[in-house]
C-alpha cells in the first residue's frame, strides 16, 4: 500500500537524507559510497531511499546543490559597504570554504 | 569539503563536476557579476567586463594557496595567512578596477553643490546622498512634524547617527521625543544610495529615500549635520576620525552655495526638478543630461520664472551647460542639456 506523506514531513525526510549522505560521501568518497550504506545510516530500507533519489548520482547532485545553496547564502550575506570591504569579506568567506 | 570529492571523481563521473559547477561557481559568479555591474553603473568600479572581473577577484583571493591545500602541501594556512593573502589579492584587484575613494580623501569629491535654505521656519531638510561621486543637499521648505531618518544603515549605525544628531542639533529633542522618528528602510543590502534614489535616471519612488527632516533646528544646523553625515556615510563614526571629519566639514562649508527662500524658491524648485530627472547620473556617465525642455516641464514653473532661476543657478556655479542644443550662448534653447556643476 502506498502511504502518501505530508509534504512538510517529506521535505524533512529529504533534508535528513541529504545530511547523512553528505557525511557518507565525505567519509568514503563518491565511488566507494553506496546507497546501502546511506540507507543503513538512515535506519531505513534502500527502497525508501530510492523513493527520494533514483540513483547515487542523483543523490550526490542533490547534496551538491543543497551544500552550494547553504554556502552561497552564507558567503553573500554581507552588509552594504564600499567595494573593497565588500570584496574582502566575500573573498574571505570564499577562500575559507575552498581551503576547508 | 564537497568540492574535494568532485575534484577526485569528476573524471570518472563528469555529471558530478557539471552539477557542482552549475550550482556553485556559476551561480555564485552570477551574483558577483550582478554586484559588479551595479558598482560600475554607480561609478564605484571602472568599466570593464564584469564576468572577467568577478572571476579575477575570486581567483586572486586564492592565489598561491588553493593548489597547495588541494594537494595537501605544507601546513594548513592560518586565518592570518588567509587574510593576508586576501588583502593582497583584493589590493591588486582594486588597483586594476577600483574607484573607491578612501576616507577622508573622498572629501575632495564633495563638490560645490550644497544648497541651503536658512530662512524658513519650521526648517525642513531634504538630503540626497550619492556615494563617492558627490553629496548633494536639497533643503526644501515644508511643515514636517518629526525627524525621520531613512537609510539602509544597519540599525546600530542608524542609532548612533540618530543620537549624535539629537545631542548635537536638537536641544528640544529631550523635551519632545516625538519629534524624532527613525525608519530603517528595508532596502536590499547590496544597494547603494544612488541606486535607491535614482533608477534609470528617475527618482525611485517605490523606495524610501534618505530624508532628514528638522523642525526648528538652529541656523547652523547644517554645519554639524554635514559633518555627521560625512562621517557616518564615509565609514564608522569614531572618535579618532573626528578631527578629519571636521576638516572635511570646514572644506565643504566653504564651498556651500546658499539658496534662500523666498527669493530663491524658484531656483530651489528647478534644482529639485533636476534631481528628479536624474541629473546626478550624469557623473556616472552613460546617460545624457536632461534638456532644458525636460527640466522646464519637470519644474512646473512658468517659463519666464524658470529662466530667471536657471540664470541664477548658472551664475552661482550650481548648474552648467553639458551640451548646447543649438546656437551657443543661447540659454533658452530647449535642446540645451544642463547638469549640476561638480
Amino acid at each position: 500500500m502506498n502511504v502518501v506523506m505530508p509534504r512538510a514531513q517529506r521535505d524533512l525526510r529529504r533534508e535528513a537524507i541529504l545530511s547523512i549522505a553528505l557525511q557518507v560521501f565525505m567519509e568514503e568518497g563518491y565511488a566507494a559510497a553506496s546507497m546501502s550504506t546511506i540507507a543503513a545510516r538512515l535506519g531505513g530500507s534502500k527502497g525508501t531511499l530510492y523513493n527520494y533519489f533514483r540513483s547515487k548520482a542523483e543523490l550526490f547532485v542533490a547534496v551538491i546543490q543543497s551544500q552550494c545553496d547553504i554556502h552561497q547564502n552564507q558567503i553573500f550575506d554581507i552588509p552594504d559597504q564600499d567595494l573593497r570591504r565588500f570584496l574582502s569579506q566575500l573573498a574571505g568567506r570564499f577562500a575559507r570554504l575552498m581551503m576547508s | 569539503m564537497i568540492h574535494r570529492i568532485v575534484v577526485a571523481e569528476a573524471t570518472r563521473f563528469p555529471e558530478i563536476g557539471e552539477a557542482l559547477y552549475e550550482a556553485g561557481p556559476k551561480r555564485g559568479k552570477a551574483r558577483l557579476v550582478a554586484y559588479m555591474k551595479q558598482a560600475m553603473d554607480e561609478g564605484r568600479m571602472k568599466r570593464s567586463d564584469p564576468e572577467r572581473a568577478a572571476e579575477q577577484a575570486m581567483e586572486l583571493s586564492l592565489a598561491g594557496m588553493y593548489r597547495r591545500r588541494l594537494w595537501n602541501v605544507g601546513p594548513i594556512p592560518t586565518d592570518e595567512e588567509i587574510d593576508a593573502n586576501i588583502e593582497a589579492g583584493i589590493s591588486t584587484f582594486m588597483a586594476a578596477y577600483g574607484r573607491d575613494i578612501p576616507w577622508p580623501s573622498r572629501s575632495t569629491y564633495l563638490g560645490p553643490m550644497a544648497h541651503v535654505n536658512l530662512d524658513t521656519r519650521p526648517r525642513v531638510v531634504h538630503m540626497q546622498v550619492y556615494e563617492n561621486e558627490l553629496l548633494g543637499f536639497f533643503f526644501k521648505p515644508a511643515g514636517a512634524e518629526k525627524v525621520e531618518i531613512s537609510r539602509q544603515l544597519g540599525s546600530q549605525a542608524a542609532s548612533v547617527l540618530r543620537e549624535a544628531i539629537a545631542a548635537t542639533l536638537l536641544d528640544e529633542q529631550a523635551a519632545s521625543p516625538s519629534l524624532f522618528q527613525t525608519h530603517i528602510a528595508d532596502i536590499e543590502p547590496s544597494q547603494s544610495f544612488k541606486s535607491i534614489l535614482f533608477k534609470q535616471g528617475r527618482a525611485n519612488d517605490n523606495r524610501k529615500i534618505v530624508v532628514f527632516n528638522f523642525k526648528d533646528a538652529f541656523n547652523d544646523t547644517a554645519l554639524p549635520l554635514l559633518g555627521l553625515l560625512i562621517a557616518a556615510f564615509s565609514g564608522p563614526l569614531k572618535l579618532e576620525t573626528l578631527p578629519e571629519a571636521l576638516e572635511v566639514v570646514k572644506g565643504l562649508w566653504g564651498k556651500l552655495i546658499v539658496l534662500r527662500t523666498p527669493q530663491d524658491a524658484d531656483a530651489i524648485r528647478l534644482l529639485d526638478a533636476l534631481g528628479r530627472v536624474g541629473a546626478a547620473d550624469i557623473a556616472a556617465a552613460g546617460q545624457a543630461p536632461p534638456t532644458w525642455a525636460t527640466l522646464l516641464a519637470a519644474s512646473g514653473l512658468p517659463a519666464a520664472d524658470a529662466l530667471t532661476a536657471l540664470k541664477l543657478l548658472q551664475a552661482r556655479g550650481v548648474l552648467e551647460i553639458a551640451r548646447w542644443g543649438g546656437q551657443e550662448e543661447n540659454l533658452e534653447d530647449p535642446g540645451n542639456r544642463w547638469r549640476v556643476a561638480l
